[in-house]
């Protein structure tokens, strides 16, 4: 029997602040241990918390970047469960008036399993604003607790279950990826943990208007472990309805060494969190105003840039799709157009030169040692025919080396194109006196042996000569 | 009279006032002044208890500061060098902060309360940790995990509570002033039973950053004091608008000075809720002391309203869910993991929890847990929570009607006045005993609790006046007044 | 609020509270929570419909402060505090079995 699959996503996001949300303690990923805690963030007695305003701005910017409502009233509420990892055993959340609610995200494009995704609108439930917990490590024999990333700010944004498959489930994380990124509210390096995830995952009979139970798989760490998790949650719940097994309401952990589910708790044993107003916080009340000035602050999503780049330089989807997939990839393409480089070009020369020195030295755009500036004169360089694309590449990789300007190593190595005839003709002389064969049967129409013809010219002239003049002025030499 | 309530004052100034005034002209240092405290202490503790830990040599070295800073003239106020006891749920940094609870035994905190640092910056001496009910649940202080508090009036009788060991420390010449905290009366009920002054702020006047939550939304730190003048000097030291706590009036500061205005009796107002008279359990002796303040302030040409504040009845029940609802989140952060004690280190994390909680906390901290813990609970939350929540807007509605008609109400304290030890042991009876006081938490007001006279065994009986939003001017005013007018009849 | 209050599971709440009670506790406080909440009872007979609540003793809204950076506290004042630690860096708990995992979140 095949079945309707419905997913819904939970996505934890910690937002980039300098400081935590509730205290003043940094925001930082990768210090010492138990370093970056102060009173509060350890649930001390006594202390109080005060709200991170750039949180919030950030919180109501992807709300924003999401489509979705904001409330004008919203308040923090208090979610008690006791859980080593977090200080006062109850977490500041929102309940009933989370900041941003009714949004969507629309996707499209590939999955991981490579099948195409037509475009579609995921709902977006709500996003809200809370601190994260601590971090445990398990050891054999106990668990030990880092404070660091207890208090930092983290949106949760869930999802209407509008996801049908794994690899929808993947390029809607993508997306929110990219949105993100683009905003600048989160890196979502999944690695370091600012971006995690829980999957809600039931299936239908599509005869059957009713869901069967829901299973919740938390804490997915990678992009690659939700879409793995939902395609083993998928078949395992197949197989119990299949024969004819009942399926009941239950929270699931991920193995990800074996690559299965395992059971946490059924619904008889939830959790009760007695959520309730925060009494040490005051409401939050948006000004029509201040909403007014954040939407001119809301930057263009990673789907509008795309079609503004199709539209404005005339480049392919494919190229507009990948170029604008990484906002400091898009921000350093516009930057090198800016300065008068060939749109389509340029994006080649991204895509591929450019995107592989970056890989294999494994740094980002922002990192790259080559300015947008001059990465726009060697690709002009190319197009005025100063140099072959075959110097140009490298040239460039001499540049992302050593940080120098193209002209700079072009002069210093002689490598300007040779384009003056009396010059090239000297080397066309020589390559017709030295290799007869190929000019005997260039003169029956072999066009095979002009190229050889053209390369000894390029040989001759150490790679400057202009191999297209050098090819006309074979063709004279011999008519 | 006991023997201890004789012996007040020998040795020392009894206020902030006068010895600010010795320390001024050069006839007391702060050394000598904590000095005579401490040997007070050494005398009459040991059968007050209102003190948890008195640290004498970091006292002294206060004091020697001070006197110094004097001495050069640079001294950082007027009250610099002045001796102040703290309330043990009153973080002080690198002093024990216990709220007289096991759980919290030895942890010492890394912090100053914002309190502490505004009384540190006027040169102010932290002056021993007092006695409370464990957590500030109670109203006897019985319920510190330590020992009983005394009243200094009677050794026999409970001093009141939570800020039991404050009220004593002060009623027997010990200490000066006190810091206390407020939640449901918790400074005007011991301030009202051991004879002294206690004012509880405006929520949101004094910062409650470094005081141990008991319930977030009605905690408020006030002064516990000999006078009038005191409580209005101690709490514009502790008062102003602080970063820290985000329910912090915004525009908070009190000048002492407005307090030396003209005051006139005869353009004030005084409202009398009618259903005040009408609270059972109301003693004879209360009940007389409430008259006799009324009739003192009509015979001075006070105006005299009645005024209503129709759900009265309901505000023990609102106050006892909201508060131990926050309560019960509140203390949950105490687990024996981060900080305080662990009991059964080598057991499983859910046994950590239960060892450590159910070691560390007292009978009536684990009482008021639970039912927090149940009015939060799922399926109860709208039964219970949410319509002591609604109950609160008519309470605080009532309020703001009743000062339509009115400047200050006027109230008891307490149905009773301080009672045997142990002869009050029904939970729900003790609760019901808060009903003066409760309600104006619940509003938000300030109030503050004034001698007034004795019951027939002697023991003090004071009165409460409550005043509007933000009018502490008006209240201490009118409080002072009735002070120097009112003869209180037995009085060393 | 019409469930009678004698309902009161105390030992369920003692567990959400992680609360250990024993026998005796467990009926004391049965009897004395059932008590309070039977004179709460008294609310129900109010029509609070149209109230809304009141959740603060004061009415002002968004108390947020910039987003700068403090000074944290030194890692062995933290682990001086703690009851038990690891390698001078973690605070220690014994084993944390992830069924016992509640949330992340
Ligand atoms: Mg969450
Ligand atoms: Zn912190």
């Amino acid at each position: 029997m095949k079945f309707d699959v419905i997913i819904g996503l939970e996505v934890h996001v910690q937002v980039m602040t300098k400081s935590k949300m509730f205290c003043s303690c940094p925001n930082r990923y990768g210090s010492d241990p138990n370093t970056l805690v102060c009173p509060i963030c350890m649930g001390y007695p006594g202390v109080l918390p005060v709200p991170n305003n750039e949180a919030i701005r950030k919180t109501l910017l992807a709300g924003l970047m999401c489509e979705c409502n904001i409330a004008l009233y919203s308040k923090f509420d208090r979610k008690s469960y006791f859980y080593p990892d977090m200080p006062k055993n109850y977490q500041i959340s929102q309940y009933d008036l989370p900041f941003c609610e009714d949004g969507k995200v629309v996707i499209s494009g590939k999955g991981l399993s490579k099948e195409f995704v037509e475009t579609k609108p995921i709902g977006i439930t709500r996003i809200h604003l809370e601190e994260d917990v601590a971090k445990s490590t398990h050891f054999r024999q106990c668990s030990g607790i880092d404070f660091n990333r207890a208090g930092v700010p983290l949106m949760e944004i869930v999802s209407e279950p509008d996801i049908s498959t794994p690899d929808e489930a993947y390029i809607y994380l993508t997306a929110l990826k990219q949105i993100m990124q683009y905003a600048d509210i989160s890196d979502c390096d999944m690695e370091k943990g600012q971006m995690r995830c829980d999957v809600n995952v039931s299936l239908k009979s599509p005869e059957s208007p009713t869901l069967n139970a829901k299973t919740e798989v938390k804490n997915l760490n990678s992009l690659k472990a939700v879409h793995r998790s939902l395609l083993y949650e998928t078949e395992r719940q197949s197989e119990v309805l299949e024969g004819n097994g009942q399926l009941i309401q239950q929270t699931r952990g991920w193995n990800d060494d074996i690559g299965e589910t395992y059971i946490l708790r059924t619904k008889e044993d939830a959790a009760d969190y007695r959520y309730f107003p925060e009494p040490d916080l005051m409401p939050v009340e948006i000004s029509s105003d201040y909403l007014e000035k954040l939407k001119k602050e809301v930057p263009e999503t990673p789907a509008q840039r795309c079609a503004r780049f199709i539209r404005e330089f005339a480049i392919p989807e494919y190229d507009a799709s990948v170029l604008t997939s990484n906002k400091s990839c898009a921000d350093y393409f516009e930057k090198c157009i800016s300065f008068g480089s060939d749109a389509k070009k340029t994006s080649n020369w991204t895509m591929v030169e450019l995107l592989r020195e970056l890989s294999q030295a494994n740094k980002t755009f922002d990192q790259c040692p080559v300015n947008p500036e001059n990465f726009a004169e060697l690709i002009k360089l190319i197009d005025n025919k100063t140099i072959n694309g075959k110097i140009a590449k490298a040239v460039f990789s001499d540049m992302f080396s050593s940080g120098k300007t193209a002209l700079e190593i072009i002069d210093e190595k002689g490598l300007k194109q040779v384009t003056d005839t009396d010059e090239i003709l000297q080397f066309v002389k020589k390559a017709v006196e030295s290799n007869p064969t190929p000019v005997q049967q260039l003169k029956e129409g072999k066009s095979t042996a002009l190229n050889f013809l053209v390369g000894q010219v390029m040989k001759f002239s150490k790679g400057k000569a202009n191999p297209q003049l050098a090819s006309d002025m074979i063709k004279k030499e011999l008519s | 009279m006991s023997t201890v309530q004789k012996f007040v004052f020998k040795h020392n100034p009894g206020t902030i006032h006068e010895a600010s005034d010795a320390l001024e002209t050069g006839d007391l240092s702060s050394v000598k002044l904590c000095e005579g405290l401490i040997d007070r202490i050494d005398s009459v503790d040991s059968e007050i208890n209102g003190f948890l830990s008195v640290d004498k040599d970091q006292i002294l070295e206060d004091a020697t500061a001070s006197d110094s800073r004097r001495k050069n003239g640079k001294e950082l106020s007027p009250y610099d060098g002045i001796p102040i006891a703290i309330k043990d749920n009153i973080s002080v940094k690198d002093q024990t902060c216990g709220c007289a609870s096991k759980i919290l035994e030895g942890f010492a905190s890394p912090y100053n309360a914002t309190v502490i640092n505004n009384l540190r910056k006027n040169g102010v001496v932290c002056f021993g940790r007092t006695n409370m009910d464990e957590f500030a649940m109670g109203s006897t202080t019985e319920f510190s995990a330590y020992r009983k508090t005394s009243n200094p009036w009677d050794v026999g009788r409970v001093p009141g509570g939570s800020s039991g060991g404050s009220a004593a420390v002060i009623s027997s010449g010990q200490a000066l002033a006190a810091l206390g905290s407020d939640t449901g009366g918790s400074i005007r009920q011991p301030a009202s039973f051991c004879g002294v002054v206690g004012l509880k702020p405006t929520y949101g006047r004094v910062s409650r950053y470094g005081l141990v939550a008991f319930a977030s939304s009605l905690d408020q730190i006030g002064p516990i004091t000999r006078d009038v003048e005191d409580a209005s000097i101690l709490f514009e030291l502790i008062s102003g608008h602080d970063e820290l706590d985000s329910t912090s009036l915004p525009k908070s500061n009190f000048n002492y000075a407005d307090l030396h205005d003209e005051f006139d009796i005869n353009s004030l107002k005084i409202g009398i809720p009618k259903e005040f008279l009408e609270v059972q359990g109301l003693s004879t002796d209360v009940k007389g002391a409430f008259e006799k303040s009324i009739s003192i302030f009509k015979s001075h040409g006070c105006g005299i309203v009645e005024v209503t504040l129709p759900n009265l009845a309901y505000a023990v029940s609102s106050y006892y869910i909201i508060a131990t609802a926050e309560a019960s989140s509140n203390l949950s952060r105490f687990d024996g993991i981060r900080y305080g004690n662990r009991v059964d280190k080598s057991s499983d994390l859910l046994d950590i929890y239960l060892d450590s909680r159910e070691n560390g906390f007292g009978e009536e901290v684990k009482r008021r847990i639970l039912l927090g813990t149940y009015v939060l609970s799922s399926g109860y939350y709208d039964a219970y929570y949410l319509r002591a929540q609604k109950m609160r807007t008519l309470i605080r509605d009532d309020f703001n009607k009743a000062f339509s008609a009115c400047d200050l109400l006027l109230s008891p304290v307490s149905p009773i006045s301080a009672y045997p030890f142990g002869s009050v042991s029904d939970p729900l009876q003790t609760y019901l005993s808060d009903i003066y006081t409760i309600p104006v938490n619940l509003a938000g007001n300030c109030a503050i609790s004034v001698p007034t006279s004795f019951d027939g065994d002697g023991m003090p009986i004071g009165t409460q006046l409550i005043g509007n939003f933000m009018e502490e001017v008006k209240l201490l005013q009118a409080a002072s007044w009735f002070e120097s007018v009112n003869d209180i009849g037995k009085q060393t | 609020m019409d469930e009678k209050s004698q309902d009161v599971d105390i030992k369920h709440i003692a567990g959400l509270a992680r609360l250990n009670l024993n026998d005796s506790e467990i009926s004391r406080y049965e009897t004395d929570i059932n008590a309070v909440l039977t004179h709460a009872e008294q609310l129900s007979k109010v029509d609070l419909s149209d109230v809304s609540p009141t959740a603060h003793a004061v009415s002002i809204t968004n108390v947020i402060r910039n987003d700068d950076e403090g000074v944290s506290m030194s890692r062995s004042n933290v682990l001086d505090n703690a009851p038990d630690v690891l390698d001078d860096e973690l605070i220690k708990v014994p084993v944390v079995i992830s069924s016992n995992s509640e949330d992340s979140a």
